[in-house]
């Protein structure tokens, strides 16, 4: 070894001892309070999924039906994902469409309250406008068989009321009869069963909220909008003029991921100078 | 004598574990298999009857595994073979099960109720927020492991700072390019490797079920009830 070398292996210790987990994480904090607290206002450009996401829900006629699918339970609202909840299906009753609540997630009927509370569903009449189903587990086979038959698959709402009894369900009977699915899912196959058994079978359009690589192979074809999570919710809150949450989430994640590169760039360029070939070091104990 | 029964049991279990769900789900997934290349009319009654089949298999290893994940940990903690640590991780989760399903049951308005609402949005929201918080280690592990240290390593890096940057807003406006490149990272090559496993996934769907069909197939279901 070199004393070049040396002195940069030298060097890389003592970085590694000044910048701790605990220092790393502090700066992070930081960063991110303060950005809260100030924003810096950097500039975001529209994507074309988010732009194809809100084009669909604009192109949307009064009357026409929704079926919003989502595994939100209550927690879900503490986690990051109420504005943007609150701005899509906002949204959509400005369209004065029907709105048809399908759940995928067990802990949903603990969240139909909160969903009144947060958006303007409150200003519209349950039954009429809008309708919440009941969670059934089954997943792929179950979305299958309440497309296929609606009523009869879900005998009621999530209040007990027999579901045919609703006047939003008349002339609802299978996917079929929906003019838009507006899907969000956070399990990455679940993207495929949405494909197979509802855009493919029944040719509705379906925009999802959901990460792209899960969904990718069908954009365009079956899938026709979506929100890239942290990313797309920011880019539709600005669509929308909605000064929410992930716009400020996108000022930390411009700043904390541009270290992060810089860290592993920096990591790579003392791996290569300090001549030291180690085994990369594990997360367990560091 | 033992060694007879045990050995009796052990084939009793592996007809219900193993031998009835894995024919089941081979027949459904097969004919299904066979429908997609031979579409039936609108009006053919197997489908929507073989849909509800599978929602009903589906639901019932659902059923399958809420009831063993807390019996595992009802016979861990009368066993008491493991350390502490794990002893009070699993009394703590069987008291949350109770709770949970105390308030569900008793609680005002059950599932829809104000109690379960709050007991929902707070502590699991909070603990889903402290999961997160776990994230704050991520940039420390990018340095430490994340170094391009080989050709592998190289391409790895550097497709996911390229992915990396395509996410930043600020980054996409000032260089729209690196935009459209991390995309393509995210597409093409992701698509190419998810078409690729789909079709082995069918091929391998398609011998399973030709496997199963005679009790050829030991699955994995007796693996993963062991």
């Amino acid at each position: 070894m070199t004393s070049q070398q040396k002195a940069v292996s030298s060097f890389e210790e003592k970085f590694r001892k000044v910048l701790t987990v605990q220092r790393l994480a502090l700066i992070i904090i930081a960063v991110t309070v303060f950005l809260l607290f100030r924003p810096l206002f950097l500039p975001m450009k529209i994507g074309f999924q988010t732009q194809d996401f809100y084009n669909h829900i604009e192109a949307l006629q009064p009357g026409q039906v929704v079926v919003y699918s989502s595994d939100t339970g209550p927690s879900d609202f503490l986690g990051g994902r109420r504005d943007i909840y609150k701005a899509v299906i906002n949204h959509l009753i400005e369209k004065n469409v029907k709105i048809i609540f399908h759940p995928t997630g067990a802990a949903w009927s603990g969240a139909t309250e909160l969903y009144k509370q947060l958006t303007d569903l409150r200003t519209l009449t349950y039954g009429t406008d809008y309708v919440f189903l009941p969670y059934v587990s089954g997943e792929e086979m179950a979305w299958a068989s309440f497309a296929a038959d609606m009523k009869g698959f879900y005998k009621t709402d999530v209040y007990g009321a027999t579901l045919s009894s609703l006047p939003i369900m008349a002339d609802i009977n299978s996917l079929a009869d929906v003019n838009l699915c507006v899907v969000q899912y956070g399990i990455f196959t679940w993207g495929e069963m949405f494909v197979r058994q509802w855009p493919t079978k029944y040719g509705v359009t379906m925009i999802c909220m959901a990460l792209f690589s899960t969904l990718q192979a069908w954009y365009g074809t079956y899938v026709k909008g979506n929100l890239d999570l942290d990313l797309g919710f920011a880019e539709y809150e600005k669509l929308r003029l909605i000064p929410a949450e992930h716009i400020l989430r996108m000022e930390a994640r411009n700043v904390v991921s541009l270290m992060i590169i810089g860290l592993v760039i920096l990591g790579t360029i003392f791996y290569w100078a300090s001549g030291v070939r180690r085994e990369a070091r594990t997360t367990m104990g560091v | 004598m033992t060694t007879v029964s045990r050995s009796s049991a052990a084939a009793s279990r592996r007809v219900y574990q193993r031998v009835i769900p894995t024919f089941l789900v081979s027949l459904l997934s097969g004919i299904m298999l066979v429908m997609y290349f031979f579409v039936p009319s609108k009006q053919d009654p197997i489908t929507p009857e073989l849909t509800q089949w599978g929602a009903i298999v589906t639901t019932v290893s659902f059923i399958f595994g809420y009831i063993s994940v807390p019996f595992l940990h009802v016979r861990r903690l009368a066993a008491r073979k493991v350390n502490t640590k794990m002893l009070f991780g699993s009394a703590v989760c069987l008291l949350s099960l109770v709770l949970t399903l105390a308030i569900i049951y008793l609680g005002p308005g059950g599932q829809s109720g104000v109690v379960y609402s709050t007991w929902n949005l707070y502590l699991i929201g909070f603990v889903n927020n402290g999961m997160r918080a776990d994230w704050a280690w991520h940039p420390y592990t990018s340095f430490r492991v994340m170094r391009i240290t080989a050709l592998e390593s190289g391409l790895f890096v550097t497709s996911w700072i390229l992915a990396v940057l395509s996410q930043l807003p600020m980054v996409t406006y000032l260089a729209p390019i690196l935009g459209t490149a991390g995309d393509w990272i995210g597409s093409i090559p992701t698509t190419a490797a998810m078409r690729a496993g789909l079709a082995c996934s069918g091929v391998s769907s398609i011998v399973l079920f030709v496997r199963a069909l005679p009790g050829r197939e030991p699955g994995l279901i007796e693996v993963e009830v062991i």
